[in-house]
């Protein structure tokens, strides 16, 4: 049974075909694909390393939403952790990349976990300064702003 | 299909531009990476940059972080009050470890602290109704709104004075994120009652008409609050032992009134079953109880599903009895003991297995917590626990 398969091209002008079902779980994608049928669809600002990632994503997750199938569906457990080490593997640059992706094609999924990673990052950080550090933010605070805040939230649980 | 990709790709490989990664944060989804935070790393990282300390006190940041916030595990606040000092004790309501062997006493990870609350209030928490929780004492003039998270307490005026004998519910209207306070009178068949919007521009109560005359004099009132609606258990009038559930839609402030599947007495826990209002009874006779699962309020329609374990439980090793407080999300029922003397710890019925657990709960109890809060000699009973807990930034 063949199934539709349609080509999203990357900033470089590499092409990427993949199968409608993968692509479709992009929001973006599933209304240009209706609009426009039988077209390259050009995704200027995304990498290829960055659209190779997100269509690995999309990939794993249609499997499951076929439910049943050639391939052994995973539980929704495995597939929650198969995502936490989707995210594991990819360095600090390339996640932000990979989130903003998530955001631009708007796949709520990949957004949640990418968004979920970076959060763990800022608090596993000791302090402040490590975030600034991490984050490139720069620090518009004096230190007895900084001081006032401190004391303001004193969140214990 | 990967070959087809990759030799697409292999010919423009040479082709390929290294790409200058972006590693700042991208600007319009910080509110939604940082409502992914707990609670406590919001408040510490506010003094990160201006931008940062705008967004996390933003009113709509807040809100989204309570709707974060449902997929943030629920946990067990376990209270002491001694003169002005309130000691809280933060408990992951579910159980960490499902595979354990039964007859093994693991751990559970307890955070605590400790804040000062009036003294001149006895500390009677009822429900968590996202985040908040409501403390009012009948004889009172004015109640508490207590945020264990933030370690905040807000103070409001009943709205009758010289009729103090008034209970207060406290509910969320998730659609909006808006908390409200329902008054009802105690002890008087009414068909009116009071409300107030927290944080609203005016803040004053208002009066509305239930469209159902009933009467609350159960003490202490059963109810919760899920899906945007408060669940308390009301009677016909003072004579009434059966009763019957009041529903009251907080957004739309309508009340309306839901009969129950029996019709004789017996005692109930009210709670809720995977984010539906419940009520648990004892089955006469015999050790088991039934949930009985509220389907359809308009029709009255409710769904029931047995368990072996009991209402109360009486644990032979500790002798020490039990109450049945809730479920947990795995549909584990959850049992504290009603006093403790060297540890605390928490009881899960498993109903599948047909076994408890036994979860101790280290630095609450034990003789080095004891010295440290002061309270070697303090005997501890009746302690109040509240569960299904969620963190909120909520402040008014």
């Amino acid at each position: 049974m063949s199934k539709k398969m349609i080509v999203l091209k990357s900033s470089e002008g590499v092409s990427f075909v993949v199968e409608e079902a993968v692509a479709r779980q992009s929001k973006i994608i599933s209304f240009l694909v209706e609009e426009f049928p039988d077209r390259e669809l050009p995704l200027t600002n995304m990498t290829s390393e960055i659209l190779r990632k997100t269509i690995e994503y999309c990939k794993k997750h249609v499997v499951e939403d076929d439910g049943g199938g050639d391939s052994s569906s995973s539980s929704s457990g495995d597939l929650k952790e198969w995502d936490v080490k989707f995210v594991a593997e990819i360095d600090q640059p390339r996640l932000m990349d990979l989130l903003m992706a998530a955001n631009y094609l708007d796949i709520p999924s990949l957004l949640d976990v990418t968004c979920q990673k970076v959060a763990d990052t800022i608090a596993a950080c000791n302090d402040e300064k490590e975030i600034r550090a991490t984050f490139n933010i720069e620090n518009d605070f004096t230190e007895e702003e900084v001081e006032a805040i401190r004391m303001e939230n004193q969140y214990p649980i | 299909m990967d070959n087809q990709e990759e030799t697409t790709e292999q010919i423009n490989k040479r082709r390929r531009i290294q790409s200058a990664s972006t590693s700042s944060f991208p600007l319009d989804l910080i509110p939604e990476i940082l409502s992914k935070l707990p609670a406590k790393s919001v408040g510490r990282f506010r003094c990160v940059s201006k931008l940062w300390s705008s967004i996390t006190t933003d009113p709509y940041f807040i809100k989204s972080f309570e709707t974060q916030s449902r997929q943030k595990k629920p946990s067990l606040l376990v209270c002491f009050k001694r003169g002005d000092r309130l000691f809280v004790f933060s408990i992951p309501q579910d159980r960490q470890t499902p595979n354990q062997p039964h007859d093994s006493i693991p751990s559970q990870p307890v955070h605590s602290y400790h804040m000062t609350y009036p003294k001149s209030y006895r500390f009677l928490p009822w429900v968590s109704v996202h985040g908040l929780i409501c403390c009012f004492e009948e004889a009172k003039e004015k109640l508490i709104i207590w945020n264990p998270t933030t370690r905040k307490l807000y103070t409001l005026t009943k709205p009758i004075k010289g009729l103090p004998y008034a209970k207060f519910l406290l509910g969320y209207d998730p659609a909006d994120a808006i908390y409200k306070v329902l008054c009802i009178l105690f002890d008087k068949t009414t068909d009116e009652g009071c409300v107030l919007t927290l944080g609203s521009a005016q803040e004053s109560w208002r009066r509305i008409k239930t469209n159902h005359k009933h009467c609350v004099n159960s003490f202490p009132t059963q109810h919760v609050c899920t899906k945007g609606f408060i669940y308390y258990r009301a009677y016909t009038d003072t004579t009434d032992r059966i009763g019957f559930i009041m529903s009251f839609d907080v957004r739309s402030e309508k009340f309306h009134m839901i009969k129950f599947p029996w019709n004789d007495m017996g005692s109930i826990v009210v709670l809720i079953y995977q984010g539906m209002f419940a009520c648990l009874r004892s089955t006469y006779p015999g050790d088991s109880i039934t949930l009985w699962i509220l389907q359809d309020a308009e029709k009255h329609v409710w769904s029931r599903k047995n368990f072996l374990a009991p209402f109360r439980y009486y644990d032979q090793s500790l002798k020490i009895v039990c109450n049945l407080i809730g479920f947990t999300d795995s549909g584990e029922l959850v049992y504290v003991p009603v006093r403790c003397y060297k540890s605390f710890y928490v009881l899960y019925y498993d109903p599948e297995k047909n076994k408890f657990h036994r979860v101790e709960c280290k630095g609450i109890a034990d003789d080095e917590s004891r010295l440290k809060n002061g309270l070697v000699k303090s005997r501890l009973f009746n302690i109040p626990i509240v569960s299904n807990h969620m963190e909120s930034l909520m402040s008014f």
